[in-house]
């Protein structure tokens, strides 16, 4: 994509954030949640299908709906956070003006969701699970960490989307939580399509200053990257205030499990495919 | 021959979600709910007092994530002729000035999302089946014409103000859809897209319109599996649009197809989305992981006019 093809995109995009602005007081929050409903599609609960979760009453799976719900809106919190501060500090040194204007926009949006994610959890269970994500270090700096930065929030975005879709579709799952996954994957749509854009318009313009071993840093950074990001989805804190012992053992095994494996390449190969194809994503040596 | 693939479904519904029991009290249905939610309907979601049906269509092409910049021809398709034309009414009431009756979202949409080599058709006659219309003329471009390569089928519908949210004993939602019908050989083979249009129906009731529709549909999906020499054996997956529940029940037993073969599970959630929910469905058939590659999906639709619009596509 050109520069002047990605202007009119955020130009594009910035009008329509304008136009849109969706605020969440339209959501209808219940007092309490009840007990015997789910909180999170039961096929994208992290131990859904393992042995574990066949042990479980459906009473006690609703439960755990609940707390992974809680887990994911934290993470949705922390990934937030860490976007604002990002994106922001680089305000109007960005390629262009029109950039850092569309930019303003979707920090302001990400503030709004944060809003209502933080929201459902100290209203439902007075907490926020902490970020227990390692800092990875970045093998960039100027050009190449602007790359990799929004290569980073694309990768985050897009699995939260894939989850967000999911769940605002699922009619088995109580209505706050569909309402809050479909407010947020009407807006992270325009943020994906500026993620994409951004990211196909700068990959242009670095292609003569990336040879095989940045790629192959680039690869790796990334690559290291999807995988705390998918470590996050299997929270011990979730599991044990759900009431499952040998938390932290239940997560590893989980997480390296064999359908586990399968379920985060199904979305990643899905969702992130434009990655794979350049190579910024992929096996590593 | 080439090819064609239709591929990266995206859609949008209006912003605010209501329930049976809200439509009812705001006035907008026409049956009970009792018989609405017995048919299979939960909630519609209809636009927002500022929203339009253009928004809903940069919604639809947003959450596809066509990449414009790869656009030849844009294929905007509304069921309802007044979402065809951006201005309302009243622009033209106070100008007398006809251009205020041609203000074309498809202008609009081509130089907002950047797409300056696309040129532009707009189709307003076909009503709910307008989707599937707009991939048969996509379809028969690429096949014709070789410098053709990407096509963006998109289609977007809001009741006016007033309106009742129900059509032909099904709950309505506000919404649109966006598609691209490609070269790129990833997500569905296109294998053929059949229109039947029984113009003498034009005025039909509510009650003309059901009781044409099985005879029609049974007449339609035949010809369109005699055409790519199928047998309804040879459908692995039918994605019919989201009406009445027993309506597909009873089109299944007259042609034979196995009932579990319909992929529409997104009816109680958002309704008859008018031209856009047969491409919601298959989306989530897409999506759901239990399709196959080299399955054979059948997607049909209904609409006033009256026609009747059938595709069957291969999962690549």
């Amino acid at each position: 994509m050109n520069c002047a093809k990605f202007t009119t995109q955020l130009k594009k995009l910035t009008q329509m954030s304008e136009q849109q602005f969706l605020t969440p007081d339209a959501l209808n929050w219940p007092e309490v949640l009840p007990k015997n409903q789910w909180c999170f599609s039961p096929e994208l609960i992290s131990i859904f299908g393992s042995e574990q979760w066949h042990e479980l009453t459906e009473q006690q799976q609703m439960s755990l709906s609940f707390y992974e719900a809680i887990n994911f809106f934290s993470l949705n919190v922390h990934g937030e956070k860490y976007l604002i501060n990002a994106v922001s500090s680089h305000l109007f040194n960005y390629p262009s003006l029109e950039m850092s204007e569309y930019l303003l926009h979707f920090i302001e949006e990400e503030a709004k969701h944060m809003m209502y994610f933080s929201r459902f959890c100290s209203q439902y269970a007075n907490k926020i699970y902490p970020l227990r994500a390692l800092e990875v270090g970045t093998p960039g700096e100027g050009e190449i960490e602007l790359l990799l930065l929004f290569a980073r929030i694309y990768i985050f975005e897009s699995i939260v989307d894939e989850y967000n879709r999911q769940i605002a579709s699922d009619s088995s799952v109580i209505g706050i939580v569909s309402d809050i996954n479909r407010l947020h994957h009407l807006e992270e749509s325009r943020h994906l399509a500026f993620g994409l854009g951004f990211l196909k318009y700068w990959l242009q313009e670095l292609q003569d200053s990336i040879d095989e071993q940045q790629l192959l840093k680039i690869s790796q950074h990334l690559n290291g990257f999807l995988h705390n990001t998918w470590k996050q989805f299997y929270c011990p804190d979730a599991y044990f205030d759900a009431g499952l012992s040998d938390c932290a053992g239940l997560s590893m095994a989980v997480f390296n499990s064999e359908p586990a494996q399968q379920h985060r390449d199904k979305i990643q190969h899905k969702r992130l495919a434009w990655l794979y194809q350049q190579q910024l994503l992929g096996d590593v040596a | 021959m080439s090819d064609s693939y239709l591929q990266q479904l995206g859609y949008s519904l209006g912003s605010e979600r209501r329930s049976i029991e809200q439509a009812e009290q705001a006035g907008v249905l026409l049956s009970t709910i009792q018989a609405l939610k017995e048919s299979g309907f939960e909630q519609h979601f209809i636009c927002a007092e500022s929203e339009t049906a253009y928004q809903l269509a940069c919604n639809a092409l947003v959450d596809s994530q066509i990449d414009t910049a790869e656009i030849d021809c844009i294929i905007y398709a509304n069921c309802l002729p007044l979402n065809a034309n951006h201005h309302q009414n009243d622009a033209f009431e106070s100008s007398r000035d006809v251009k205020d009756l041609m203000v074309f979202p498809a202008s609009k949409l081509q130089v907002e999302f950047g797409m300056e080599n696309a040129f532009v058709i707009g189709l307003t006659q076909q009503a709910c089946t307008c989707m599937l219309g707009s991939i048969r003329i996509a379809n028969n471009f690429i096949t014709a014409e070789e410098n053709i390569n990407n096509i963006l089928c998109i289609s977007a519908d809001n009741f006016p103000e007033n309106a009742y949210y129900e059509q032909a004993y099904n709950l309505i939602s506000d919404g649109g859809a966006a598609c691209l019908v490609s070269r790129k050989p990833q997500g569905f083979l296109i294998l053929t897209v059949k229109h039947i249009t029984n113009g003498a129906q034009v005025l039909a009731s509510d009650d003309e319109t059901v009781g044409s529709y099985f005879s029609y549909l049974h007449q339609l999906i035949s010809e369109t599996l005699l055409q790519i020499n199928k047998t309804v054996a040879d459908i692995d997956w039918v994605v019919p649009q989201n009406t009445n529940a027993k309506a597909w029940s009873i089109l299944a037993s007259l042609l034979g197809i196995d009932e579990q073969k319909a992929w529409f599970e997104s009816l109680a959630e958002v309704g008859h989305v008018i031209s856009s929910d047969n491409i919601i469905n298959l989306a989530r058939l897409d999506h759901s992981g239990k399709i196959n590659k080299g399955d054979l999906v059948l997607v049909f639709m209904a609409g006033f006019g009256s026609n009747w619009q059938c595709m069957v596509v291969e999962k690549v």
